[in-house]
């Protein structure tokens, strides 16, 4: 039995406990406002954030278009006496409906893209009255033979009925040039007329091209063709060129990466297992890992699990592994500032591992590091940003420290369940025995 | 309290016939409090982690207020840890310098240092659990005791040695291979595992489930038992506690001494406590258990 403590050593506990109290919570403290350890995610993509040529005049200059037009006529056409007054019009049809789609006021074209052309440039056979049929067929294609041409192979000219033809998408008599529906009405007015059969195409609102770049900045609006169409420019071989029109620095440093540069990406293949694509050319292209209409913009946190999902389609060992680490496992949970693939493999400037541009060679790996841990030094970068214990090749340790304590685990749990178990039963047996033990009994005939 | 009751008590230690005897002081029951309650926030802030990929992995990170925010609140747990086992080290130390016979202190009957006696009782109670043998007498620890407080210090010593590497990894990596940290996080990790899983099973079991003392043991939250629980369960006491019986009624938590009955306050705040504590540590096996298949 024990005296209990004197005064003074009540006294030396009570300041000792304080004196812990004091030390912890300034220990507390120092980490309590620390800032997360690295620059957020937010910063780094700023400082890695590519230029990009402004998407209007590129895309123009991309299609074609016409910067400046001709001034409109400013003398009203004859025309305009009967094909301004629905009146007159209804005197020669049959019906009102019919008098309406007859009715085109000069008001309308000469503020539009036609409005330096008279009716004639268009409608030549109009010298007989009653006009024939003929007077009212289109002749697009006189001066717009190119994208005429274009139109005729592809998907809009089909011949399963249904047919886009020029008057399905550009309304003619008051034909707005891109630029000025562009500027007036902005990419929804543009993309009104594709939506409109093309009903489940509209951009979510995640996707960083919604309200900036229309339907036809990435799909050729005349000779379109599906992606599955190897001459359409959204088909593998082409589409880094379609986004590269705008995206010029992606498109130059992806050309020279592993996943761009066709040689690089065949000779780093033909030696090792690290993915599992198997196409020829390109390893892996623009939609292959931003996504096509679903894609995310880099600053937006969805764009970091799709990523990680479009890297782990071909590299699902490296993936299932990172998924494993610390690392994956902060993102996997909504952590904004843990390393994902692109945080150290880099974006569009990938290269394998013992290639000196790479940003996990040797070499660099401090640098990489360091751009979250500072103070990052050899040793430290020696930690593996894929522990894969079933691959002892890679480092015995993390393979033998894995099975140890898994071992130990299953042994604690084994040995000790079982002790809980077989004394559970015991118990129960004693119990039906009228043993004392357990029993409601207190006291009496405790047979030990 | 009239026998009847006292019988029926939730509170196992609170069973049978008195009088009451001092088994923990204050100082016990507060580091035990103080344990409990860090030992929950460690591992609760740690499991979403170890099982990011279980369906309750999110919802449970953003209780704590995501990832960054559970990290500093497992940090500060950490921290509180290290204090109060500063403070049990202290006070073991002025213990056994206060010690009138050391030798004893060591290896007595008192002792939580394991030795050749509980290598015995475990087997022979391995004997018993198969009716070759009579239940083994326990001393004031028996050798379920002494497990759950070294595996602790062991849980502590490795557990908190590789958390305090992960956490300042930049420095340690001046000194030690960088794939030590990836060792470190094996550790961490599984050493946090086995320590929750023996104390979900195995401690629970022997102090709470056990038929004969379920629902509840109390006994770490109000520091006493009655006499015919103290000889059930520690029957190898029955000299001292027979000694210490003819000593006056001690207020104060001082070993073996006779104590005053738990108030009703402080059982009602025992047992509250004790079946929301079991209850969460339940949950949390659960929780395990189910992330374990994903």
């Amino acid at each position: 039995m024990q005296n209990p403590p004197g005064r003074t050593m009540r006294l030396l506990a009570v300041a000792g406990l304080l004196l812990l109290i004091a030390l912890s919570a300034v220990w507390i403290a120092t980490i309590w406002n620390a800032p997360p350890r690295d620059v957020a995610r937010q910063a780094r993509l700023e400082t890695r954030r590519e230029a990009r040529t402004p998407p209007l005049e590129s895309f123009i200059a991309d299609r074609g278009g016409v910067a400046e037009l001709p001034p409109p006529i400013t003398e009203t056409p004859t025309c305009e006496r009967c094909h301004g007054e629905l009146e007159l019009l209804r005197q020669h049809t049959e019906s009102v409906a019919e008098a309406r789609t007859l009715l085109v006021p000069f008001s309308d074209v000469q503020p539009s893209a036609h409005g330096h052309l008279t009716c004639a440039e268009c409608h030549t056979d109009f010298r007989t009255f009653p006009h024939p049929p003929s007077a009212a067929t289109q002749t697009c294609a006189d001066c717009h033979a190119e994208e005429h041409q274009g139109w005729q192979g592809g998907a809009h000219a089909g011949t399963q009925g249904d047919v886009a033809e020029c008057s399905s998408c550009h309304t003619v008599h008051q034909v707005e040039s891109v630029q000025t529906l562009l500027a007036a009405a902005g990419t929804d007015a543009m993309n009104a007329r594709c939506v409109a059969c093309h009903r489940d195409a509209e951009l979510p609102a995640h996707n960083p091209h919604v309200q900036e770049v229309p339907c036809s900045g990435c799909h050729e609006p005349h000779d379109t063709g599906s992606p599955d169409d190897p001459q359409s420019e959204l088909a593998p071989q082409h589409v880094a060129a379609t986004c590269g029109a705008c995206h010029v620095e992606a498109l130059d440093a992806w050309r020279e990466d592993v996943h761009g540069n066709a040689e690089l990406a065949a000779a780093t293949r033909a030696h090792d297992q690290r993915t599992d694509a198997t196409g020829d050319g390109v390893a892996a292209t623009c939609i292959d890992c931003h996504g096509g209409h679903d894609m995310y913009a880099p600053a937006d946190t969805g764009f970091v699990t799709a990523s990680v999902q479009a890297c782990g389609t071909c590299h699902d060992r490296a993936m299932d592994t990172w998924a494993a680490s610390y690392h994956g496992q902060a993102a996997e949970l909504g952590s904004a500032v843990s390393a994902t693939c692109s945080d150290c493999h880099g974006a569009h400037r990938v290269y394998p591992e013992e290639h000196p541009r790479s940003l996990v060679h040797e070499a660099n790996l401090i640098d990489t590091c360091s751009q979250c841990h500072r103070y990052a030094r050899q040793q430290f970068v020696a930690y593996d940003s894929h522990p894969d214990p079933f691959n002892p090749d890679r480092n015995l340790w993390i393979t033998a420290s894995f099975f140890f304590m898994n071992g130990l685990l299953a042994f604690v749990l084994i040995v000790f369940g079982a002790h809980t178990l077989l004394w559970w039963r015991k118990i129960e047996k004693e119990r039906k025995e009228g043993h004392g033990h357990g029993s409601d009994a207190h006291g009496e005939g405790r047979g030990r | 309290m009239s026998t009847i009751q006292q019988n029926a008590a939730l509170d196992s230690a609170q069973r049978g016939h008195g009088p009451y005897f001092w088994r923990f002081n204050l100082f016990h029951r507060w580091v035990h409090a103080l344990a409990m309650i860090t030992f929950y926030v460690l591992i609760l802030t740690g499991i979403p982690l170890a099982f990011s990929c279980a369906p309750f992995a999110g919802p449970l990170m953003n209780f704590w207020g995501g990832v960054e925010n559970a990290g500093r609140i497992h940090r500060t747990a950490a921290v509180i840890m290290v204090a109060y086992t500063a403070a049990h080290i202290v006070y073991v130390a002025v213990g056994f310098f206060r010690a009138r016979n050391k030798k004893k202190w060591l290896v007595g009957s008192d002792t939580l240092l394991p030795g050749v006696q509980d290598g015995r009782d475990f087997v022979q109670m391995w004997k018993w659990f198969f009716g070759r043998a009579e239940r083994p007498t326990f001393g004031r620890y028996g050798y379920l005791e002494k497990l759950d407080y070294f595996g602790e210090i062991w849980g502590f010593i490795v557990i908190g040695g590789s958390g305090f590497l992960l956490w300042y990894p930049e420095f340690f990596g001046r000194l030690l291979p960088g794939w030590l940290f990836n060792v470190a996080t094996v550790f961490h990790m599984y050493e946090a595992m086995i320590a929750s899983a023996f104390l979900f099973t195995i401690h629970f079991f022997n102090v709470h489930l056990r038929p004969d003392k379920f629902p509840l043991d109390a006994v770490m939250f109000t520091g006493r038992g009655t006499k015919e629980y103290m000889l059930e369960e520690h029957p190898a006491m029955e000299d001292e506690l027979s000694a210490a019986e003819r000593l006056p009624v001690s207020d104060v938590s001082i070993h073996d001494r006779v104590a005053p009955p738990p108030s009703r306050r402080q059982t009602l705040i025992s047992v509250v406590g004790g079946f929301i504590a079991w209850g969460v540590g339940l949950f949390t096996i659960g929780m395990i258990l189910w992330a374990a298949l994903c």
